[in-house]
Order: structure tokens, then sequence, then C-alpha cells
């Protein structure tokens, strides 16, 4: 018995009564090990990471320097790869939260060791996605004025305030049931941390010593957060989709869009929280608590939402399609036979059609064949976004010859920085907080045990 | 503003590039690339074309307007939509939102002629140009105000522009006056994809330049030329 | 002399034979020559800007008869940015049986505005014309721009609504963890 397990089982945190089992301590020792150890492939993984990100910040500086003329984006496409990626990281961040409080409203119990990564996932996935409209911006010295200036009607405006009422919402929803945790590591590892660590922890763990009227405000706060984050996600993405569909432009004029938008970002989150999950049970020996029965369910709900993602594109291509108004027509060939096809293509096969068939198929619905349909469908929800936004743009609204657009080296330097720093934030967080919620993982093992006994 | 595609041939029997456009951009010092007010031409569906001067449609129902996070773009009481480059902060979905691609975006440093570089910066006349901002035609208000005419419509040398203003009812393409209303009704003038209910006050009457002997077959619209091309 | 006689003759005959018919348009089509017509213009000498007024132009022979189905032009004198003034059209009506033509006028803008109606003629009759000026004054604004639909209780105070029911929870879960950190020990 180590020094700092001794001290556990002395902790008030062990309320649980019962002597603390092999199975619970097990659970807290892998569980707080990554706090603790650092492996060197740990430290090559960040620094590759950090230097991806610094070079995207050098594109970034470039683009400062000399305006947006370092990208490819001209009059007619006037967004390219950054308001995709926008789209796309605010759709993955509805990985977390949402799916997480939506399974925590249900009680569905499989859910315990998903929801703190989900609930990491959504709060990095936010803070870079957030970062793209400000890249996007020519004038990130202006932005003050959205503030000053802001006017109630604008789309743009219904971003930033769903994204932050977001942001702030996610980030109670992963701070306050990871209280206890953090208490733990506070009371277990204070004699093997760094004096600045322990003050960390116990700056965060606010005095949690998990008397009744403590637990009685937690779950309160938790209930609350549950419900009022599901409304507030919808939201997000349903914005999200309003700076496109609130414009006259064929391809994105479209009542569906809003419910699309959630539900692509459903998806893509999904598959994001799939590969997370599988990285993080490799690189933290998770195993005995991620097991292939969470990836099995998660693969069932991506699963429904390939099925539900091909109806809302066969909403979206029959409904116009079949009247063919005015450039819709432009458009269809674009995306079939034209420019685009070869993407567009990828994302209806791959990014849908396939991934629906890995988990509809016994045979390829192992942990394996759900890990290829989540890379899947995150590379097909990816051109996606990119597909909305670009050969829409590229409709002509007058009589001249459609405009072209290939990203410059600075939009994919920034695009790869972006993605570098969604790992190295994960990366991070997963080194300073516990990545499964031990608390509740233990509360559902003590059940489990009385149930045992119950059957006894 | 009426356009009487009748008498627009695109400048083409003149032998010359756009006179509207032109004189738009060396009056109003308009940035290397954008055209203001633009010459399109439109393919009729079984052969032959027409031309179609553009400048800002001036919806009433404006799209632009509607979307701006900022109110950088807005409508003025007497039913301009201007735009504040100096509160624009680029996001560029009023260019997104422009169902007339009426609008252009400084995306480096914007090339203008160096002696435009000095002036003092006003919204009505959007000189000198700001990097990182939008642009757009803007029926030249503080010319108005002085009683002078718009670039565009002392610059068409078929006087086919017609300036109006519908508070006064009365319009002139810099020779004549008349009653707009009138002049809307007689000729079946209409706004450009009106169906899209942007309620634009520009109104085309529609033609293919006949009244100055341009026959539907007739091409080559020239290209305009900008005084700073050759700056860096 | 003996012209007129002649011609009183004949316009006796054909004016019976008009009235019995009911049709004195043939009056002016069978009318011979060049005869002199008067226009007077009738308006309110005084008005507001965006009234609607009437100005009639009646045209008579030079015999004080009525001319009807007459074609009049009418006619303001405006300006309009410095270098284009000159008379615009403002409408057009045919003389009914008075030998009366009406239109309905809305004066745009402030000042004496000068208007005029003008009979081009036809082969029996010569061109007449006739002004009258009309004192304008206000400054109502005629044209106003009508965009959207306003709907009671669907504006800027529902989104904000939302928004501070939203932040209020926010707040209170807030709140909640403040009482964690507060709460006694056992």
């Amino acid at each position: 018995m180590s020094e700092a397990t001794r001290k556990y089982s002395q902790s008030s945190f062990d309320r649980s009564a019962t002597p603390a089992d092999e199975a619970g301590e097990r659970l807290i020792t892998t569980v707080l090990r990554p706090l603790t150890h650092t492996g060197n492939t740990y430290r090559i993984v960040v620094l590759v990471l950090f230097a991806i990100v610094c070079w995207g910040a050098y594109a970034y500086s470039v683009q400062l320097r000399k305006g947006l003329v370092v990208t490819d984006m001209r009059d007619h496409i006037v967004w390219g790869l950054y308001i995709a990626n926008f789209v796309f990281f605010i759709g993955i961040s509805h990985a977390g939260t949402l799916i997480s409080a939506i399974l925590r409203v249900t009680h569905a119990e499989w859910r315990t060791p998903i929801t703190r990564m989900a609930e990491f996932i959504t709060v990095v996935a936010l803070s870079v996605g957030a970062l793209f409209p400000l890249i996007d911006l020519a004038r990130p010295d202006r932005v003050a004025n959205i503030i000053i200036y802001g006017r109630w009607q604008s789309p743009i405006v219904w971003d930033i305030l769903a994204i932050s009422t977001y942001l702030t919402g996610s980030l109670i929803y992963l701070y306050l049931p990871m209280i206890p945790d953090l208490a733990m590591v506070r009371d277990r590892l204070s004699t093997s941390m760094s004096p600045l660590k322990i003050r960390f922890y116990r700056l965060l763990s606010i005095g949690w010593r998990g008397t009744s009227a403590q637990e009685r405000y937690s779950s309160k706060g938790i209930g609350i957060m549950a419900v009022l984050i599901i409304p507030i996600a919808i939201s997000v993405h349903t914005v999200v989709s309003f700076i496109f569909a609130m414009n006259l432009r064929t391809g994105w004029d479209s009542t569906v869009f809003g419910i699309y938008f959630v539900g692509g970002a459903i998806f893509s989150g999904l598959a994001t929280l799939i590969l997370v999950m599988a990285v993080l049970r490799r690189a933290f020996h998770l195993g005995e608590y991620l097991t292939d029965k969470q990836f099995l369910y998660l693969g069932y709900m991506l699963g429904t939402f390939a099925g539900i993602m091909i109806y809302f594109n066969a909403l979206e291509l029959l409904v116009p399609g079949f009247k063919m108004e005015g450039s819709e027509l432009f458009l269809f060939r674009q995306r079939f036979i034209g420019e685009y096809a070869p993407l567009y293509w990828t994302y209806l096969v791959a990014g849908l059609m396939i991934p629906g068939l890995i988990i509809l198929i016994p045979r390829t619905r192992t942990f394996w064949g759900i890990i290829v349909a989540a890379i899947l469908v995150n590379i097909g929800m990816w051109l996606e976004r990119f597909l909305i936004v670009v050969p829409t743009l590229r409709v002509p609204l007058m009589a001249h010859e459609p405009a072209s657009y290939s990203p410059t080296w600075v939009e994919w330097s920034i695009m790869a920085g972006a993605f570098a720093a969604f790992c190295l934030l994960i990366a991070v967080f997963a080194k300073i907080f516990p990545v499964l919620s031990i608390w509740e993982i233990k509360e559902q093992l003590v059940s489990e045990q009385s149930n045992i006994v119950e059957e006894v | 503003m009426v356009i009487n595609l009748r008498r627009c041939d695109g400048c083409i029997g003149l032998g010359l590039p756009p006179q509207c456009t032109q004189s738009c951009i060396l009056g109003h010092h308009v940035p290397v690339g954008m055209e203001w007010i633009q010459v399109y031409e439109y393919e009729f569906e079984h052969g032959g074309s027409y031309f179609l001067p553009a400048p800002c449609m001036m919806c009433e129902n404006s799209p632009c307007t509607n979307v701006c996070p900022v109110g950088a773009t807005f409508t003025t009481p007497e039913g301009l939509v201007l735009i504040d480059q100096k509160r624009c902060i680029g996001c560029r979905l009023c260019m997104a939102a422009c169902p007339y691609q009426r609008r252009f975006f400084n995306w480096g440093n914007p090339k203008i002629p160096s002696a435009a570089t000095s002036y003092q910066y006003s919204v009505e006349s959007q000189v000198p140009a700001i990097k990182g901002t939008v642009m757009k035609c803007d029926f030249c208000p503080d010319m108005a105000r002085e009683g002078v005419v718009p670039f565009c419509i002392s610059g068409c040398p078929r006087k086919a522009l017609w300036y109006g203003d519908l508070e006064e009812d009365l319009a002139t393409n810099s020779e004549e006056v008349v009653k707009l209303s009138r002049y809307l009704a007689r000729n079946h003038a209409h706004p450009f994809k009106e169906d899209l209910g942007t309620q634009p006050r520009v109104f085309y009457v529609p033609g293919h330049g006949q009244d100055v002997g341009r026959n539907p077959y007739q091409s080559g619209l020239r290209k305009v030329t900008w005084p700073g091309e050759s700056r860096e | 002399m003996n012209s007129f006689v002649w011609c009183l003759k004949w316009i006796l005959l054909l004016a019976s034979v008009a009235f019995l018919l009911g049709v004195p348009g043939v009056l002016v089509a069978t009318a011979q020559g060049s005869w002199p017509t008067r226009l007077t213009l009738e308006a309110p000498s005084e008005a507001s800007v965006g009234d609607v007024i009437e100005i009639t132009a009646s045209i008579f022979d030079s015999e004080g008869v009525p001319i009807t189905g007459a074609p009049t032009r009418f006619y303001s004198y405006a300006a309009f940015l410095s270098g284009s003034t000159g008379y615009i059209e403002i409408g057009e009506a045919i003389t009914d049986d008075e030998g009366v033509a009406a239109i309905e006028y809305v004066p745009t803008r402030n000042g004496d505005i000068e208007v005029t109606a003008k009979y081009e003629g036809d082969d029996g009759y010569l061109a007449s014309q006739g002004a009258a000026t009309i004192a304008v004054d206000g400054n109502r604004q005629l044209y106003e721009a009508h965009a959207g639909l306003t709907v009671p209780f669907i504006n800027v105070g529902l989104l904000i609504g939302i928004l501070a029911f939203l932040w209020g929870t926010l707040l209170f879960t807030g709140i909640l963890i403040l009482k964690i950190a507060l709460a006694p020990p056992e």
C-alpha cells in the first residue's frame, strides 16, 4: 500500500463506509497515475503538437501583418477553411456536454466512464472553434465593436451569445461533477506533488469534504445543468447554421439547416469522442473502465446518427433538387459531377454510408470497426462543412464566371495549428484532471456490489 | 435609380469600356479590382445578350444591413445603404448575404491613387479605402447634396442611367428631368431579382441597347482600368 | 359675310343632328379647318406637400363650346439637382362631355409650383395651353420604406428574456458552487 492510498483510506472522501474494495482502489490508482507520472511518449507528442501550434500561430502572424490577402478568399468566395473549421469544431463540441447530459438525464449507467472526457472535448473544441471567426475577421483589432455597437438582430451576435452561454454552461457542467474528484486528488496526492500543484487542487476543490449539504448542492447543480445544457447546445449549432441559412443563397436558404447542423454536430461529436476515448484508453491503460461495451454503445449512437444524417441529406437534396429553382442546377452539377464531385461523393459514401454499414453489419461492429467508422465520420463531416461553405459561395449570383478557391499555406497552417491545439489541450487536460469520473464509477461499483449481495 | 437597358450597349458601340464604371472608378478613387457599378452581359436563353449595369440596389429590405453585427452598414433616413468603414470588423457576412454581389472587400492594402490617401475619410465617399473593410456603391450622397449627379449618371454617354428621388418623385439622367413614378410605370420598369423580396430601389427598363443601335448579338465588353493599378 | 352664314348654317345643322344622335363627339370629328381653342387650368392656389389635389383643365373652342375627348397633358416645372431643370409630365387625361380633363396630383416639394396643361390640337382645332401656380407648404415625408413585419412580443425583448433566463440559471448554479465552498464541515 503506497503512501497515497493509505492517506486515501483515512480521508473523509471515502464516504462509502464499506472498506475500499480492490476494484475501487485499482480505479483510483489507474486514473490518478497520469497526474503524477509522465512518460516520454507523452512528452514527445506534446512537443510535436506544440510545434505545430506555433507554426499555426506564425501563419496567423503573417495574416495579421498582410491582411486576408494571404488567403485565397476573394470577393466571390468570401469564406473558406476558417469558417468550415469553425462549424466543424463547434460541431464536435456537441460530443461532450450534449451527449453526457442526455445520458445523465436518461440514467444510462454505461455512460459514467465517458462523461468526463466528453465534457473535456466540449470545452476544448468550443474554445478552439470560437477562435476561427476571430481568425477569419479582417479587423480583429475592432472585435470590441461587437460589444460596443452589437446588434441583437445579427446572426453573428447570436453566435457570440450562444457560444459564450454554451462555453460558460459547459465549464460549469465540467467542473461541478469534478469537484469530488479534485478533492480526492488533493487528499491522496498531497505527498507526491509539488506545493504549487497542491495549492492548485486545493483551490479547485473548494473545500469539498463530501458533507451532506455539499452533496445536496452538488447534485442539485448537476441536475439543473444536465437539463439546461441540452437546449443551450441545440441552440448553439442551430445559431451557427444561421450565419448561412439567414442568407438568400441557393444551398443555404433552407429551413432544415438548424436541425441539419445539430444532427451533424452530434454525429461528428460522437465520432470524435470515440477517437479520443480510444487514444486515452490506450495511453492511460483505462481498458478496465472504457470497455468495448462503451465503444459499442457509442457505435450504436453513431450508426443511428449516420441514419439521421442520411435522412437529412436526402431532404436537403430532394426538396430543392425536385424543383431546381434558380441556381440549384448549378449547385447540384457542381456537387455531383462537377468540381466538388470527388469530395461530395467521398462525404456521402465514406462519411455517411460506410460508417452506417459498419455499425449495421454485426461482423464489422467491432472495436476496430467502430474506430474506422469514427475516423471516416470525422473526415466526412469536415468535408461536409467545407462543402456547405465553399461550393455554395461559388454559385454565381450575377452573370460572371464562377470563382475558384484553393486554400493557401497560411490557411492550411492555421487549420493544422488548430487541430494540434485541440489535441494538445486534450492532452494537457488529461494530465491535470482525472479523465474518468471516479466518484460516479465508484458509486456504481458499490451499487453493483450491493445488488450482488442482495441476489445472494 | 432607373437604368434604361434600351439605351445601354455596354459602351461597345463607342469602343469604350463601360463609362459608368470607369467614371465611378476615377471619381470615387475605387480600389483596384472593384467595380461598384459593374456591367454584366446577360445571355438571352436562345441567343443574343443584353447588358446590365449593376450598382448597389439600395434594397429597402436589405439583407446586408440585416445581418451586420455592428451596424457598420446601415440605412440612412433617405433610404441609402451606406458603410462605415471605421466601424466594419471585416466579417464579410454582408458579402455572403448580398444577392447581387455588390459588395467588395479590401483583402489587403487597398490600391488607390496616392492622392486619394490623404483625403479626410468620409462615410459618404468611402475615400480613402481602408484595409480589411467592405466597400460598395453609395449613390454619391455627398455629391447629391451639392446638387451634382453621381459619376455614373454624368459619365454615361448614352444617358441610360437615371438618378432619382422617390420622395420628390423626380429623376434625371443629367440631361432631362422626369417624374420618376411615371417614368417607371410607362416603361414597365422592374427591380432586378424582385422575387427575392429585397425591395431594391434600382429599377430596370428591359432592353438590349436597341435605342442606341445595338443588336442583341453584338458583344465585346471592354475592360475598365484603375489609376492605382501601377501602385504596389 | 356669306361664308359666315354658310358656316353657321352648317353648324346648326350638324349640331341638331349630333344632338339627335346623342353623339356630340361627331362635332369635333367633322369640323373642318383649324379652330382656335382656349384652355383654362384650375388648381387650388394653396396646398401642402402630400395633399391629393385635383387639377382640372377645361377646353373650349372660341365659341365657348366644350371640346370633348381631347387628350390633355399636364406638366410641372421642376428642378432636380443642378443643371437638370425643365417641364416634367405629371399626368394626362381626356376631356369629358363638358370639356373638362382632370388629374389628381400630389405635390412632392414645397414652394411655388408652376403647373401647365397642354392640348396639342388636332385636324380641327389648334393647340392651346394654360398655367396655374400652386403655393405648396409643408414638409411631410411622403415615401417610407416598408420592410418586414412587426409582431407583438416577437422581438429583441424576447431574445433578451431568453438570455436572461439562461444566464440567471447559470448564475444560480454558480451560487450553488459557492455554497459548496462555504458549506460548514459536518
